[in-house]
């Protein structure tokens, strides 16, 4: 200390007096072992000059009593922020004023500079005469139990999620139990055509008609096909399987016993409509 | 449009999905975890599963901690992780309370050589615990009392000279065990 | 034989389309219905404003058939004699009675125009009856036959004063009920007002070619229409079930805005109207280029042959305009085809 203090001396005057240190310090007073008390400094840099950062008091264990927690170096325009975090472990047996040292720091240009230390007063936290006897040993902690509540809340929210999106999907592709759904007479159509397994086409053909009428709001003849087109663009992809489908029926329901397709052609038909209507495709 | 409404909804019910299984799992690790540490509570041994919780570990620290097996539970700590402060406040807190008890045992037995260093132990323990949370009033009084117990002594050539006068004199004045002067 | 002839038919048949079109701007729908009214042989009954060119058009459609043309104006004082005779004092001072307007163009008169109709007292009307149903009349003691006599008849729609509703029996023999109405489009309009060439009818009416469907053709080609298009089981279920459900539109479930469905319609949908429906439908598809009747050519004479037919309650007569296109079009908005 005195060999510091020595040298000191011997640094040129004009390096010192343009460094200047503010400091703000933490309360005097009103301190108990453990605590935590925070030094702010701001310290003027020299012209040009920067922190050499390992110049910075190292956080450590300063004295039997002091740890130095943290040291946090913030450089901004010609100043440099330092924060020092400083724990006291001073166990007192009455109020006792203590002396928090003070240390140095190095610019890039060589020049140094004092960080001031400070005093607080640290108080016991006990009687004086309090007996150190197990029984005033303060309890063991208690157990914790791990908190389910954020998980249970996030359960909660993905399942109903879910639920709702499950409902919301099966609505929008008329899965159970929407599978009536009239806003989809195709997927209905289609699943009917499914399940009449050996119908002759004709029976087919009107079923499909059947969803025709329902999704164009009112029976739908060959000559509208244009405008359920015009309704419905997304079946546009389908327009000429579509007019070859009305022909086709036209021949069938109308015609002197014309051509006739394979039922799976119709299916296939149907599938496709219902695939567009509950745009998978 | 009407195709992004399919997608979109395959789509949450996909994140839905993962959401909902991840929650349950972790929700299920939770509930085991919880069993694990009642058990503990209850006193009695347990396993513990891989990636639990660390209050799982800080559990069984307590546990053995009470049951004066330190050593096993100071070997916990890896264990804790990135559990929050408090909990590592309590682990130490326990840890020291542990090396008090075996102190006084020793005092008791008036072993003082063998008393002194778990004393030194506890100090340190509770200095991490005030490390982790510098607000564990718990961890402070019984600093405090141990610090009585035994003084810290400043380190060689570090500080003023005026306490180390007062200190030996000091260190033993309450020791429990001694007599008291009462009647 | 008829086959051949037909071909030729329905070339001349889009020709005189054609030209009608020319000359009458904005009526092809109205032009399309009185040429398949010409090839089902059926009367016909034009309903519409003032001055939108019915009497063009009766005149044009006369000019492609062909053949003798005669027209009477129906008034309050109109006696059914006044169709038959014509009483005129001769050169000589003496009175005389010749033939009226219906026997003037002996058997051969093709078209028979009726204008303004509905001022002819009843007594009229029952004169016509006869002579749409049986195209035969008595006078001069005998029987007179026109075997291509085709009636149209005018209908003024302003007035209401000094007229007659004709009565059921008489709309039941017009086959239909062609709306004239002022063209849509206003370019139509325009022209209708600006080109000189729309001013003078009778160069107008000029134009037209004479006799591209010669008026003693009509009855062999439209039998032979009604022989030849097919109506397969399915179109008549579908004509039966949109006539059934304009005879009883609760029963079929429709629903007309503004009208209780179930007391809307008192009755007119006859056989004989039916009847002429599958006539109509048939000349409509052979007009169309087809042999088969398709759902398509039912809509598109339903309601020029069944509307006039139709008779509505006493609360609904009134709103009449509004309710029978609202009643056929939810008709054919519900009545499923195919269906079986």
């Amino acid at each position: 200390m005195k060999v510091l203090t020595f040298l000191f001396l011997l640094l040129p005057l004009p390096a010192l007096a343009q460094i200047e240190v503010g400091v703000e310090n933490p309360r005097e007073y009103g301190w108990w072992l453990g605590d935590m008390l925070e030094q702010r400094l701001v310290v003027t840099l020299p012209e040009g000059a920067t922190l050499d950062t390992a110049s910075l008091p190292r956080p450590r264990s300063v004295t039997y009593w002091l740890d130095l927690v943290e040291v946090e170096a913030r450089e901004r325009e010609g100043e440099v922020e330092i924060t020092l975090i400083w724990q006291n472990f001073y166990s007192a047996l009455e109020p006792s004023r203590r002396e928090v040292p003070s240390s140095f720091i190095r610019f890039s240009d060589g020049t140094e500079a004092r960080l001031p230390g400070f005093t607080f007063v640290t108080s016991p936290i006990r009687p004086i005469l309090a007996p150190s006897t197990p029984d005033q040993l303060q309890p063991d902690p208690d157990y914790r139990l791990v908190s389910t509540r954020l998980n249970i809340l996030g359960f909660g929210l993905s399942a109903t999620g879910l639920m709702l999106s499950v409902g919301l999907l099966a609505f929008h592709q008329a899965w159970w139990p929407f599978h009536r759904r009239a806003a989809r007479p195709f997927t209905r159509a289609a699943r009917h055509i499914a399940s009449m397994r050996g119908a002759d086409a004709g029976a087919l053909r009107q079923v499909l008609h059947r969803a025709f009428d329902a999704a164009f709001g009112r029976v739908l003849i060959s000559a509208e096909l244009g405008r359920f087109l015009d309704d419905r663009p997304q079946f546009r992809s389908l327009e000429t399987r579509l007019a070859r489908f009305f022909e086709t029926s036209n021949d069938a329901f109308f015609g002197r016993g014309g051509s006739q397709d394979l039922p799976g052609e119709i299916a296939a038909l149907a599938r496709d409509l219902a695939a567009l209507e509950r745009g998978r495709r | 449009m009407r195709r992004v409404a399919f997608w979109l909804l395959v789509l949450c019910t996909a994140a839905a999905t993962a959401g909902t299984v991840w929650f349950a799992y972790a929700l299920r690790g939770d509930m085991v975890d919880n069993r694990t540490i009642r058990l503990f509570h209850a006193g009695n041994e347990a396993e513990m599963r891989d990636g639990a919780d660390p209050r799982v570990a800080y559990a069984r620290a307590l546990f053995l901690a009470w049951r004066d097996r330190v050593a096993e539970a100071e070997v916990l700590a890896p264990m804790l992780g990135d559990a929050p402060p408090d909990l590592w406040s309590g682990f130490h807190l326990a840890i020291g309370n542990a090396r008090m008890r075996a102190a006084f045992e020793f005092i008791e037995t008036s072993r003082l050589e063998e008393a002194v260093p778990e004393v030194e132990l506890a100090k340190r323990a509770y200095r991490d615990a005030l490390r982790a949370s510098p607000g564990n009033y718990d961890a402070k009084v019984n600093l405090d009392l141990a610090s009585r117990l035994v003084r810290d002594m400043p380190r060689e050539g570090q500080e003023g000279s005026e306490e180390t006068d007062r200190q030996p004199r000091r260190v033993w004045t309450d020791l429990p065990g001694l007599p008291r002067g009462e009647p | 034989m008829l086959k051949v002839a037909e071909m030729d038919w329905r070339a001349r048949f889009a020709d005189a389309e054609a030209a009608l079109k020319s000359v009458i701007l904005g009526q092809d729908r109205a032009i399309r219905l009185i040429l398949l009214s010409v090839l089902c042989r059926g009367h016909v009954l034009l309903a519409g404003d003032v001055g939108t060119g019915k009497t063009t058009l009766l005149r044009a459609v006369a000019r492609v058939i062909g053949g003798p043309y005669s027209r009477i104006e129906g008034t309050v004082d109109l006696l059914p004699s006044d169709l038959l005779y014509m009483a005129h004092i001769d050169e000589n001072g003496r009175p005389r009675i010749e033939p009226g307007p219906v026997l003037s163009q002996g058997p051969d008169l093709s078209i028979f125009f009726f204008n303004e109709i509905n001022r002819a007292r009843p007594q009229v009307h029952s004169l016509l009856l006869r002579l749409m149903a049986e195209r035969t009349l008595t006078a001069f003691q005998r029987v007179h036959h026109f075997p291509h006599l085709q009636v149209f008849a005018d209908r003024n729609q302003i007035e209401r004063d000094e007229t007659f509703e004709l009565p059921a029996a008489a709309r039941d023999r017009f086959m239909m009920e062609i709306p004239v109405d002022v063209p849509e489009s206003r370019d139509d309009r325009m022209a209708l007002a600006f080109e000189t060439r729309f001013h003078d009818t009778d160069t107008l009416v000029g134009e037209v070619p004479e006799g591209l469907l010669p008026y003693d053709g009509l009855n062999a080609v439209a039998a032979g229409i009604q022989e030849e298009v097919h109506a397969s089981d399915a179109l008549r279920c579908y004509v039966f079930a949109l006539c059934e459900a304009l005879r009883d539109p609760a029963g079929a479930g429709l629903e007309v805005e503004g009208a209780d469905p179930a007391r809307l319609v008192r009755g007119g949908v006859s056989p004989r109207g039916m009847q002429a429906l599958v006539r109509a439908t048939r000349a409509a598809a052979w007009a169309a280029g087809r042999d088969v009747v398709l759902p398509e050519d039912v809509r598109s004479v339903f309601a020029p042959v069944m509307a006039h037919r139709v008779f509505l309650t006493p609360a609904a007569e009134p709103r009449r305009e509004r309710l029978l296109p609202a009643l056929i079009s939810a008709a054919f908005d519900k009545i499923p085809v195919p269906a079986s």
